[in-house]
């Protein structure tokens, strides 16, 4: 029951015993019902001010009370004078103290929602419906939208696949947040319940996760880097071992973390060591320190190592990095390169030297005396030196392309072809005297030394010839070998003669004068009184100083003798056993042809058996020369002696007695006695050439070997 | 809910409740009238416009319907202005040539007194304007049918209406008792009986049945007369004091004082007995309308002091009264 009803009974109780107790002293019978009526009327409106009057200010208070817990803070006025005056102001002391804390909260609460709304960082609050009742301004930062627009509407209708258990379970979560603009704006969201809300902080990660990414991608470049990345703090332990250093060193990261960095350097290199330290203290990084580190299988690797000083934000040193490569192989290249370098420096310099010997020996080649020009294999001039010019008429422009036969006299055309041949047979050193054209039609004697041009594989392109005009050398040799020798043959000829000892006789002389002598025969040497050095006998059987009875096999062999100083004697008697005589017969003209072209030497064919019939005979001499001695009157052994001395003093050269007796295979007193009787003739005089007593010829012993 | 009511300009039209529970609520409100107006005809202390008032709190604070409050509140629009102009079949202007001067004088003397007490010491004890004017009204004129029509002149709070309507019928009733006791002990004559009754009593109902016992109900109603003939100055002058511009005087004031005045002389005393009982129970359906969307507990919240000075207001016109009867005037 209320108050007021509590108060209006009572009053109206007390009333109504005063009346009953009224009316009965005066007179009940004399009252109407209505007067009673009229009391209780009057009663009840002063009961019903009166109590009004009295909770007046209990409503008031209550007014109050409501208001102050709706946040209406107003103080009561009340003017009782009683215990409700006390208990208002009682009251409006509460509400002062309370507007002061309110104020204080209001104050309290604007710092913090200048905080909420200048921190960096979206708050907003959901009910437990999940719509927004609270957004800190920052959504338009977040989210693009205004706050009016967020305001009221679910999270999920302005952030799709927000995750909604995730805020109910009160959990601290990341998310991406899609702006108005479909910007993506990744944030860690905070949550926490209060009552019956959720209030949420949602702070910026973007700079976070482009930190994490970039931490990632270095950590990627920590631990993929084939590069030894070591971290190292102040007092230079270890406390991060990257991938690269692992296989770098062998160790693991458990087993390098903690250990001093020292532990990898040779001990005289620990000093250094500190040195690089304190200059990465003073500089902040070492760069290209060449070093040496050990490996856990004890190998050395040397590595080029970058130390740098890592601070922290304050400035404050907090350790090193040591970035170490492997150049171990690079070192090793470096060395081989080194070392490839100076070969190529000194193969430069070889090849400059060559290049210079090139130009020297083209220069040389330019300025020979001697005739030079190379010949393709189709028999084109391809060079062509000054000496040539002046030799065979022709100007280099002339004679580059020129075919090479026009160097030949028509008795030689063939010349080239026979090179050629005798080059892919493989003789690399052919050497032989022959003629050659000049341009104003001259036929002149030359000394001609084939080689054969290959290239860098072996395969013939040509050859290069080197002349040299040695007609008046001809000249003169065949005047001294016409003086000294005692048969009347020359050079370039075929001989025949039907006497053995004839044409061993020329044989050994022109031996004497320098031939160099070969005997074909099937007779042994020792009966026909020749050396077996030069000897070849004609038999069927092969062996090393054979020869089979063939003319064509002969040719080939007497062909094939070097030089053109060949005193070659062939018995044609077994091979006219052999073969017919036209056989023998174009043999002897092929060989005739080959001596006469190439100059070879002298060929002497002999044959004494009388299975030549005269017809024959004459043929033979027609077609070879004949022999013919020369008359001396001096006995022969003097006379080999004269021209021995007079040959050598022809080239400066004075021969001893010592010199005569080892030529001569003779005794000394033999050797003395027959340079006795030639000094009593006045052929020769000794004369002292320091200690030794040396031979010359006198002019009278010259005038004999003239005459000879 | 509005806290004071207005009357309407009804030459802007008048959207009458035509729903159910409109017609309800109008049928409510008849019957709040006929009760008070029936109980009123059975003992005329029962002033039936407080009777209506009352009815109207009790329905209204036991039913405590929103929607009939605020069609109790729209019905006002007509009710009050129709109550007004109807009420003045009520009013019955004296011929002042048929009383001596000197107890026209003296009823115009306590009358204005009472009003001039109240309004002082409300001023006094910080009464609201409203309800001292109100209660001065009640007072000095004519009781509770003073309050009603110059209500809407005043637009006071429904509560201070409610309350000043309470009021005013205790005090008129504590009047009523006692004055029989007052004329038997002091011994005064019937003749001054008649003038402290007609001159000092509230209602007309009061008058008459506080003046019955003694045997000069004439005598006294026709003191009455004097002031209820009052409430047209009175609500004449208010009207100008209180209207928004100068020298304008509400409509249904002016067809009020049409109307008593045509009724006082013009209109057959017949039609106007006939029509008498329409009025009254239109203007009941008024105040019952009002009562019915009037909070009790704001009613009383108004406190003692406005019965207190109505009391003393009271006490001051019976004490006018002694000194004019005493000192040799009456």
């Amino acid at each position: 029951m209320r108050i007021f009803t509590k108060f209006i009974l009572i009053l109206f109780l007390i009333s109504v015993i005063s009346l009953i107790l009224g009316v009965s002293i005066i007179d009940v019978s004399g009252v109407s019902p209505s007067y009673i009526a009229y009391v209780a009327i009057v009663i009840l409106s002063v009961a019903l001010f009166a109590a009004g009057s009295i909770l007046e200010p209990i409503e008031k208070m209550k007014e109050a009370f409501e208001k102050a817990v709706k946040g209406e803070l107003e103080t009561v006025e009340v003017t009782t004078g009683d215990e409700f005056e006390e208990l208002a102001s009682a009251f409006n002391w509460m509400v002062k103290e309370l507007r002061r804390e309110r104020d204080a909260l209001k104050e309290s609460e604007e710092r913090f929602r200048s905080v909420v709304e200048k921190i960096d960082g979206w708050v907003f609050e959901l009910d437990r419906d999940l719509r927004i009742i609270y957004t800190s301004p920052k959504v338009k930062d977040y989210l693009g939208y205004n706050e009016e627009e967020v305001l009221g509407r679910k999270i999920n209708e302005i952030l799709e696949n927000f995750p909604v258990d995730l805020i109910k379970n009160n959990e601290k979560f990341e998310f991406e947040l899609v702006t108005k603009t479909k910007k993506v704006h990744p944030v860690e969201v905070t949550v926490s319940a209060s009552g019956d809300c959720y209030r949420c902080f949602a702070r910026s990660i973007e700079e976070r996760k482009k930190i994490e990414r970039e931490l990632a991608f270095f950590r990627g470049i920590l631990e993929h880097s084939i590069d030894a990345i070591v971290i190292l703090d102040i007092d230079s332990r270890i406390v991060a071992w990257n991938r690269g250093a692992e296989i770098m060193f062998g160790y693991t990261a458990e087993e390098a973390i903690g250990k001093p960095i020292a532990f990898l350097l040779p001990e005289d290199q620990w000093n250094q060591c500190r040195e690089n330290f304190r200059r990465a203290v003073l500089e902040g990084h070492v760069k290209d320190i060449e070093s040496v580190r050990y490996t856990k299988s004890g190998d050395t690797v040397i590595v080029d190592q970058t130390l740098t000083s890592i601070y922290d934000s304050t400035g404050e040193l907090v350790g090193f990095v040591a970035i170490m490569r492997d150049i171990t192989r690079r070192k090793k290249a470096e060395i081989e390169l080194k070392n490839t370098c100076e070969e190529l420096e000194r193969r430069t310099r070889e090849i400059l030297e060559v290049q210079k010997e090139l130009y020297h020996l083209a220069s040389i080649v330019e300025n020979s005396n001697d005739a030079i020009y190379s010949v393709d294999l189709e028999g084109k001039i391809t060079s062509w030196n000054r000496t040539a010019e002046k030799m065979f008429g022709w100007s280099k422009d002339e004679a580059i392309g020129m075919d090479s036969s026009d160097l030949l006299p028509d008795e030689i055309k063939n010349e080239t072809d026979f090179i050629l041949r005798r080059l892919r047979d493989g003789d690399s050193d052919l050497r032989f005297e022959t003629r050659r054209l000049t341009k104003s039609g001259d036929i002149i004697d030359v000394e001609i030394a084939i080689s054969p041009l290959l290239d860098e594989v072996g395969v013939l392109r040509g050859f290069s010839v080197i002349a040299r005009d040695i007609s008046l050398k001809i000249e003169s040799e065949r005047d001294a070998e016409r003086r000294m020798l005692r048969y009347e043959v020359e050079r370039g000829r075929v001989y025949f003669t039907d006497s053995f000892d004839v044409a061993v006789g020329v044989i050994n002389d022109l031996i004497k004068c320098g031939y160099d002598g070969k005997v074909i025969s099937r007779r042994y040497p020792e009966v026909i009184g020749v050396r077996e050095d030069g000897y070849l006998m004609m038999a069927n059987r092969r062996k090393g100083i054979t020869v089979e009875p063939d003319p064509a096999k002969i040719y080939r062999e007497i062909v094939r003798m070097p030089g053109w100083k060949n005193a070659v004697l062939l018995d044609l008697d077994y091979l006219l056993v052999k073969w017919p005589f036209e056989e023998v017969y174009e043999l002897l003209q092929r060989l005739k042809d080959l001596f006469f072209v190439l100059n070879k030497g002298i060929l002497i064919a002999v044959s004494e058996s009388g299975v030549l019939s005269e017809r024959e005979l004459k043929l033979l001499k027609m077609e070879c020369g004949v022999i013919r001695s020369k008359g001396v009157d001096l006995p022969e052994e003097m006379y080999e002696l004269l021209r021995f001395v007079y040959s050598k003093n022809r080239f400066g050269e004075k021969p001893s007695i010592k010199d005569i007796m080892s030529s001569f295979n003779i005794t000394r007193n033999t050797a003395k006695k027959r340079i006795s009787y030639l000094v009593e003739k006045g052929l020769i005089k000794m004369i002292k050439d320091g200690r030794m007593k040396v031979l010359e010829v006198t002019e009278d012993g010259r005038e004999v070997m003239r005459a000879a | 809910m509005r806290d004071s009511f207005k009357i309407p300009d009804l030459t802007k039209g008048v959207g009458l409740p035509v729903s159910k529970i409109g017609g309800y609520t109008i049928l409510l409100l008849f019957f709040c009238g006929i009760a008070a107006y029936i109980t009123s005809i059975y003992d005329p202390a029962f002033e039936p416009l407080f009777l209506a008032l009352i009815f109207g709190i009790i329905a209204g604070n036991f039913q405590n319907d929103e929607k009939m409050k605020r069609i109790s509140e729209k019905s006002l629009m007509v009710l009050l202005p129709l109550g007004i102009t109807l009420y003045g079949l009520n009013i019955n202007i004296p011929y002042l040539g048929e009383f001596r001067p000197e107890i026209v004088i003296s009823t115009l003397l306590i009358a204005s007194v009472m009003f001039v007490t109240i309004i002082w010491l409300s001023k006094l004890l910080k009464i609201s304007r409203h309800l001292s004017l109100l209660l001065a009204c009640g007072s000095g004129i004519c009781g509770v049918s003073a309050i009603a029509i110059v209500s809407p002149l005043l637009r006071p709070k429904k509560e201070e209406f409610s309350a000043a309507i309470i009021i005013i019928t205790a005090v008129g009733l504590t009047g009523a008792i006692t004055y029989p006791s007052i004329g038997h002990f002091t011994g005064i004559s019937p003749d001054d009986y008649a003038i402290m009754a007609g001159a000092t009593l509230h209602q007309t109902g009061l008058v008459k049945i506080s003046s019955h016992l003694v045997g000069v109900e004439d005598e006294a109603l026709a003191v009455k007369g004097i002031r209820i003939a009052m409430i047209a100055l009175v609500a004449l002058v208010l009207s100008i004091l209180y209207s928004e511009s100068r020298l304008y005087v509400p409509w249904y004031i002016v067809t009020f004082l049409a109307v008593a005045l045509f009724a006082s002389t013009y209109l057959p005393s017949q039609i106007v007995e006939m029509l008498r009982p329409v009025a009254t129970v239109v203007f009941s359906m008024t105040l019952a309308a009002i009562g019915y969307s009037v909070d009790i507990r704001k009613v009383q919240r108004v406190g003692i002091k406005p019965l207190l000075i109505s009391y003393v207001g009271w006490l001051t016109g019976l004490a006018v009264f002694a000194i004019l009867l005493w000192g040799g005037v009456l």
